[in-house]
């Protein structure tokens, strides 16, 4: 399937807005591919690719964890995600009702995390909440009534202009 | 999970054919290269030129692949698409491969 033109970073489609898609869906990973694949279809060409790039990335590790961890993996619950846009900012809202996340949110620290695990051995996980820090801003997170509820932002270009197709 | 074989002289360049290693295909991932790689010697080139996205589990299954071939074999990942370098960088995993721009040229190689 070939992949539309990408706008060049710096801009997005003033015609984008307003933009709110809510989705609601199982808790499994095919499930999280096919919700992933519904919003960047729906922003490709009209935000700038890396911008489009990162919300992928940081919506993947958000919804994975749920699968993963809020739900243990067992496939049943459900998830729901809203992303809206305006000209400064998306806006990102991602409900569940598995188990409260354990601990307050890590800390988006700066220096990078290590290729290492506690073990001595090359790590092959545990990079998710590193990542969702990095990559976001205004991270927050509440449980209520057996509700998780994790709202972050990413900043768009500012320019308000760009050669979408 | 569709990959790519061709063996060089010396490498196993495995091309993936899909667009996305992701939570969805990281198991599958590891079995599709567990049976190509299981018996290669050599060097393994993972060409990951058609794969736009991945996620930690596909990172994962990828550092997998390098410590199932190790110590005797490396794992060399090549072409790899603006967001999945990102990735790379990010949880500093470019920094354990070795990252090629472009996959070697596999035209006169012979195909397995």
């Amino acid at each position: 399937m070939p992949i539309p033109s990408e706008p060049p970073c710096g801009g997005h489609d003033p015609g984008l807005f307003p933009f709110d898609l809510r989705l609601r869906f199982p808790a499994t990973a095919p499930a999280v591919r096919t919700a992933l694949e519904e919003i960047t279809g729906g922003l490709r060409g009209r935000i700038c690719a890396p911008t489009l790039g990162t919300l992928e990335i940081v919506l993947a590790e958000v919804l994975n964890n749920i699968v993963e961890h809020a739900y243990r993996g067992g496939g049943a619950g459900e998830i729901g995600l809203s992303v809206a846009a305006n000209p400064q900012m998306l806006s990102c809202e991602v409900c569940d009702y598995g188990t409260p996340l354990p601990a307050l949110l890590p800390t988006t620290e700066g220096g990078g995390t290590s290729v290492f695990g506690p073990d001595g051995a090359l790590k092959e996980g545990g990079w998710g909440w590193h990542i969702i820090g990095r990559l976001t801003r205004e991270l927050s997170y509440s449980r209520r009534g057996g509700e998780n509820r994790l709202c972050f932002a990413l900043d768009l270009c500012p320019t308000p202009h760009c050669q979408a197709e | 999970m569709e990959l790519q074989s061709t063996r060089t002289r010396d490498t196993l360049l495995v091309r993936v054919e899909e667009d996305r290693i992701d939570a969805a295909v990281a198991i599958q991932f590891k079995d599709a290269m567990r049976e190509l790689a299981g018996t290669a010697a050599g060097r393994v080139t993972l060409d990951l030129g058609k794969v736009r996205f991945i996620d930690s589990s596909g990172l994962g299954a990828i550092v997998w692949v390098l410590k199932f071939l190790a110590p005797a074999r490396e794992l060399e990942l090549a072409n790899l698409t603006p967001n999945v370098e990102r990735v790379f960088k990010l949880t500093r995993m470019n920094e354990v491969f070795r990252i090629l721009p472009t996959a070697p040229d596999a035209a006169n190689a012979d195909t397995v």
